[in-house]
C-alpha cells in the first residue's frame, strides 16, 4: 500500500514539475532585456548588499515555510502522510537543474519584467534553504519527550500558548543549526542564481555572485579576489555576530538536563557585542522586545483568533463553507494543472526524440562513477579527521571554526579558477569535475561524522579505556559501529549535495571558453544554455530524479534502518 | 457520592497484526482524603491506569468517574507529577510553576502571587529565576510538585515521583509530600500514586491496590492502618510489606 502511494505521489509531483515546465516553456518566448553590468570595484559594497538582501528574503521565506510545514506535518497525522514524502522528494531533487525553468516561470508570470528574474533567484535560494530546515523542525517536534508533551496536556496548554511554550522552543535548537547549514547552502546557490543565461539571452542580477563570475570570465583576478574577500568577510561576520551567539543561546532549548551551565553561554566575541559592548545591547533589547510583541500578536491571531472566529456561532457556518469551497477549488486547480501538464508533456515528447535522449543512461552512469569517486575521496579524509577531531578537544577547538568557514565558502565561486588551474596542469576536465563534485560532498560527511563521534557516550569511552581497547581495536569495536548511523545520514546528504554540484561541475565557462565533460550534468547544461532543447532538459531531469529517489529509497533508507537497529546507542 | 470511581476499565493496544491487553477489568473507588498507592510489577500498566484517570489517555473499555462526572480529557482539580519531572527546559522555575495558571488566562502578576505560596511550601524560594538544568533531581521534582499544587488540585496524581531520585533525597521528599497532603491549608485531598516500591507504598498509603502482571487485574486492595508517622523499622511495618510481597510474587 505504502509503495503504491509513494509511486502515485512521485508521479503527481513529476506532473506538477512538468506543469511548471509548461508555463516555463511559454516564458521562453518572452524577452528579458539584458543589461550590461558594471564590474567597477566601487559597486562592490552595493552588490554585496543586494546579494545579502536576496539571501535574507529567501531565508525569511524558508523560516516561515519550515515552521508552518513542520508544524502541520507533526501535528496532523493525516497531512503528515502526504507532506513528509513530498518533502523527501523535494529534498533529493537536484534543484540547480530546475533553475532555468524557474526563471522562465517567474519571468513569464511578470511579463518579462526584471522583478520576475529577481524572484526567480530568490526562489532558487529558497529551495536550497527550506527543505532541511523544515525537516529539522518536523523532526524536533516528533522527538519531543512524551512526558513533556503530556505535561503540556495535563496543564491544559492549547493553541498559541502550546505553540509558544512547547512547539516553538522545542524546535529552536534544530532551527538554528539548520539555519547555519541553509545559509551555507544558500551562498553556494547564490553564485549560480545571479546570472541567468538561456540560449542567446543573458541577464545578470546586480550582486556578488554575478560580479565574481563576470570578473572571472574577463580574467580580472584582482577584482575577483576582492569580491571573494568581501564574501568571506560577510560569512565570517555572520558567524561571529549571529550564528555563534545564537548557537550558544539555543543550548537552553535542548532537553539534556545537567551538563551545560548558563555561564557557558557567556563567552565569545558575539556575546560580548550583544551583551556588553556599548549600544548593541540596547539594539538587541529593542529587537527582542518588539519582536516578542509582533510574534505574540501574529501568533495569537493565527492560532486563537482564527480558531475563535471559526467557532463563534455567527460566522462558524460561513467559515466552514468558505473552507470547503477553497479546498474544492484547490482540488479542481490541481486537476487542471495536472491535465495541462500531461498535455505539455505529450507536446514535448510528441515530436521525434532527439538522438541525445538516448545518451541519457550512459551519461547517468558516467556521472554516477564521478560521484562515487568523489564520495570515496571524501570518506578517505573525513573519517580519520572526524575520529581525531571528535576525540581531541584541542584539535576541535582549532579545526571546527576553520572547517566551518571553509565549508561556508561557496565552492561555486571558485569553480572557474579551479578548472583553469587544473586543466593547465592535467590537461583534462575529468579530474576537475571530480574535485568540483567533492566540494559539494565532503563537508556534509565531515560534520555528520564529527557530531557522530562526539555523541559516543562518555561511559562507553571510559569502558573502552578500562578494558584497554586501544588503537585499531577501539576504532573497530567502538568508534566505527557507533558512527554507522551518522555515517549513513552524512552519506545521504553528501550524495544529495553531489548530484547538485554535478550540474555545475561538468560544464564550466571561464574567460569566454566552455569546459565540459560528458555526463548528465553537462547534458542538462548543454541543453539549457546551448540549444534550449526542452525535450532533452526534461528527460534528463526526470531520469536524474528517478535515479536519485530510487537510490535513496532502495539503498540508503534500507541501510539506515539496519544501522539504526544494530548500532543505535540507547540513552 | 464517590470521589473517584474506576469501573471495569481495560486498555488494549492494537496495531495491524496483533493486540496487547495491558489492563483488564480494573475496578476500585477512592474516598475523599485518601492516600492510595497503585503497585504492581513493571509493565503491568500502572502508569497507563494513572494517565487514564487524569484524562491524558482513554480506556478502551469501562469508565472512570471523578466527582460523579465521567473523565473525558483532563479534568479541573486534577494535577499530575511525573516520574521524569517533565519540566520545560527553556522556562525558568517560576515560569514552569506558573504554566498551568497561564493556560487558565490568569494575569502574570496574579500568577506570581499564587506561585510564590507554593514555591515557599516546597522549599524552592530563591530559585525562581533558575533553569531546570541547574537544579538537582530533588529540586526538579519540587518544581514538578509546586507546578501541580498551583492548579489547586483535589486529586493529585503521581507517577513514580521518587524513582528518579537517590534514596536519601527520595525519603526526604516522601516525608514532605505527606506533610503537604496532611496540610489543612492546601486543597489537595486525595493522592493517587503509582509506584513499584513496596516499602514506599506501605510508608505513604492508606490503601494499596495491588495489580498482577500483564494483563493486569486487581489482585488485592490492602488497607494500611499503621499509625503515622510510620517507621520502616517497625515490626508491623515489615509484616505489612511482607504480606504485599507475597501477593505479588
Amino acid at each position: 500500500m505504502g509503495k503504491i502511494k509513494n509511486v502515485v505521489l512521485t508521479m503527481g509531483l513529476a506532473a506538477l514539475a512538468i506543469a511548471f515546465a509548461y508555463f516555463a516553456y511559454k516564458g521562453q518566448q518572452m524577452n528579458i532585456q539584458g543589461r550590461p553590468m558594471s564590474t567597477d570595484i566601487i559597486f562592490l559594497p552595493y552588490y554585496a548588499a543586494r546579494s545579502f538582501l536576496r539571501m535574507m528574503a529567501a531565508y525569511i521565506f524558508s523560516l516561515i515555510f519550515s515552521i508552518a510545514y513542520g508544524y502541520k506535518a507533526a501535528t496532523d497525522s493525516k497531512a503528515e502522510r502526504i507532506l513528509i514524502p513530498v518533502l523527501d522528494i523535494l529534498q533529493s531533487v537536484p534543484i540547480l537543474g530546475f533553475f532555468p525553468a524557474a526563471v522562465f516561470f517567474f519571468v513569464s508570470l511578470f511579463n518579462g519584467h526584471t522583478i520576475g528574474v529577481e524572484l526567480a533567484s530568490v526562489f532558487l535560494i529558497f529551495t536550497s534553504q527550506a527543505w532541511n530546515m523544515a525537516f529539522g523542525y518536523y523532526e524536533s517536534l516528533t522527538t519531543i519527550p512524551k512526558d513533556i508533551y503530556e505535561a503540556s496536556e495535563a496543564f491544559k496548554l492549547t493553541g498559541w500558548l502550546r505553540f509558544k511554550h512547547l512547539f516553538l522552543p522545542s524546535g529552536i535548537s534544530k532551527l538554528v543549526y539548520n539555519s547555519i547549514l541553509s545559509w551555507a547552502g544558500g551562498w553556494y546557490f547564490l553564485i549560480a542564481a545571479e546570472i541567468i543565461a538561456i540560449g542567446p539571452i543573458e541577464y545578470s542580477l546586480p550582486g556578488l555572485g554575478s560580479f565574481l563570475i563576470k570578473t572571472m570570465e574577463k580574467g580580472e583576478i584582482f577584482k575577483t579576489a576582492s569580491g571573494l574577500i568581501m564574501l568571506l568577510a560577510i560569512i565570517a561576520l555572520m558567524n561571529i555576530f549571529l550564528w555563534q551567539p545564537l548557537t550558544l543561546w539555543a543550548d537552553i532549548y535542548k532537553y539534556e538536563y545537567g551538563g551545560a551551565k548558563q555561564e557557558d553561554h557567556k563567552k565569545g566575541l558575539g556575546y560580548w557585542i550583544w551583551w556588553q559592548a556599548p549600544l548593541f545591547p540596547l539594539i538587541r533589547q529593542w529587537i527582542s522586545e518588539k519582536g516578542f510583541y509582533l510574534i505574540e500578536a501574529v501568533g495569537r491571531f493565527v492560532f486563537d483568533g482564527i480558531e475563535k472566529a471559526l467557532s463563534s456561532s455567527r460566522f462558524a457556518r460561513i467559515f466552514k463553507a468558505c473552507r470547503s469551497i477553497i479546498s474544492w477549488a484547490f482540488r479542481i486547480l490541481f486537476l487542471y494543472i495536472l491535465g495541462r501538464s500531461v498535455a505539455a508533456l505529450i507536446a514535448i515528447f510528441a515530436v521525434p526524440l532527439d538522438p541525445m535522449v538516448f545518451e541519457i543512461p550512459r551519461a547517468l552512469l558516467y556521472s554516477f562513477v564521478r560521484l562515487a569517486a568523489a564520495y570515496v575521496i571524501s570518506l578517505l579524509w573525513t573519517l580519520p579527521a572526524a575520529l581525531w577531531i571528535g576525540h581531541d578537544e584541542r584539535a576541535e577547538a582549532f579545526f571546527m571554526p576553520v572547517f566551518q568557514i571553509l565549508a561556508s565558502v561557496p565552492a561555486t565561486a571558485l569553480f572557474p579558477v579551479m578548472v583553469y588551474a587544473l586543466i593547465k596542469h592535467t590537461g583534462g576536465m575529468e579530474l576537475a569535475a571530480v574535485l568540483l563534485v567533492l566540494t559539494g560532498m565532503q563537508w556534509y560527511l565531515l560534520f555528520n561524522l564529527i557530531s557522530g563521534v562526539k555523541s559516543i557516550p562518555q561511559d562507553l569511552k571510559e569502558a573502552a579505556r578500562i578494558l584497554n581497547l586501544n588503537g585499531f581495536l577501539y576504532w573497530r569495536r567502538v568508534a566505527l559501529p557507533a558512527l554507522m548511523p551518522s555515517l549513513i545520514t552524512g552519506s545521504i546528504t553528501a550524495w544529495g549535495g553531489g548530484w547538485n554540484a554535478l550540474i555545475v561541475a561538468e560544464y564550466v565557462s571561464y574567460a569566454g571558453r566552455i569546459y565540459k565533460t560528458f555526463g548528465i550534468g553537462s547534458l542538462l547544461d548543454g541543453a539549457t544554455y546551448g540549444a534550449g532543447n526542452f525535450q532533452l532538459i526534461w528527460s534528463s531531469l526526470i531520469a536524474m530524479m528517478i535515479t536519485i529517489v530510487g537510490v535513496n529509497r532502495f539503498f540508503w533508507r534500507k541501510l539506515y534502518s539496519i544501522a539504526a537497529y544494530r548500532f543505535k546507542i540507547e540513552s | 457520592m464517590k470521589f473517584l470511581e474506576v469501573k471495569h476499565v481495560s486498555k488494549t493496544y492494537t496495531d495491524e497484526s496483533r493486540s496487547l491487553t495491558v489492563l483488564k477489568d480494573i475496578s476500585f473507588a477512592a474516598e475523599e482524603g485518601e492516600f492510595i498507592c497503585v503497585i504492581g510489577p513493571s509493565g503491568s500498566g500502572k502508569s497507563t491506569l494513572l494517565r487514564m484517570i487524569t484524562g491524558l489517555d482513554r480506556p478502551t473499555g469501562g469508565e472512570i468517574y471523578f466527582k460523579n462526572r465521567k473523565v473525558e480529557g483532563v479534568a479541573d482539580k486534577v494535577a499530575m507529577v511525573f516520574q521524569s519531572f517533565a519540566l520545560f527546559p527553556w522556562l525558568t522555575v517560576l515560569d514552569n510553576v506558573t504554566i498551568g495558571l497561564e493556560a487558565k488566562g490568569i494575569k502574570r502578576k496574579d500568577r506570581i502571587a499564587i506561585a510564590e505560596k507554593y514555591i515557599d511550601k516546597v522549599g524552592l524560594d530563591g530559585f525562581e529565576e533558575a533553569f531546570p538544568r541547574e537544579l538537582s533531581g530533588g529540586m526538579k521534582q519540587r518544581v514538578g510538585l509546586a507546578r501541580a499544587l498551583t492548579m489547586e488540585p483535589e486529586l493529585l496524581c503521581m507517577d513514580e515521583p521518587f524513582s528518579a531520585l537517590d534514596a536519601f533525597t527520595a525519603q526526604n521528599l516522601r516525608e514532605e509530600v505527606l506533610d503537604l497532603w496532611l496540610d489543612e491549608n492546601l486543597p489537595v485531598k486525595t493522592v493517587l500514586m503509582v509506584t513499584h516500591g513496596i516499602e514506599e507504598a506501605v510508608f505513604m498509603a492508606d490503601r494499596i491496590i495491588v495489580l498482577s502482571k500483564r494483563p493486569a487485574k486487581v489482585v488485592a486492595d490492602v488497607k494500611v492502618d499503621l499509625p503515622r508517622p510510620r517507621n520502616m523499622k517497625d515490626r508491623a511495618f515489615s509484616e505489612t510489606a511482607d504480606r504485599i510481597y507475597s501477593l505479588i510474587f
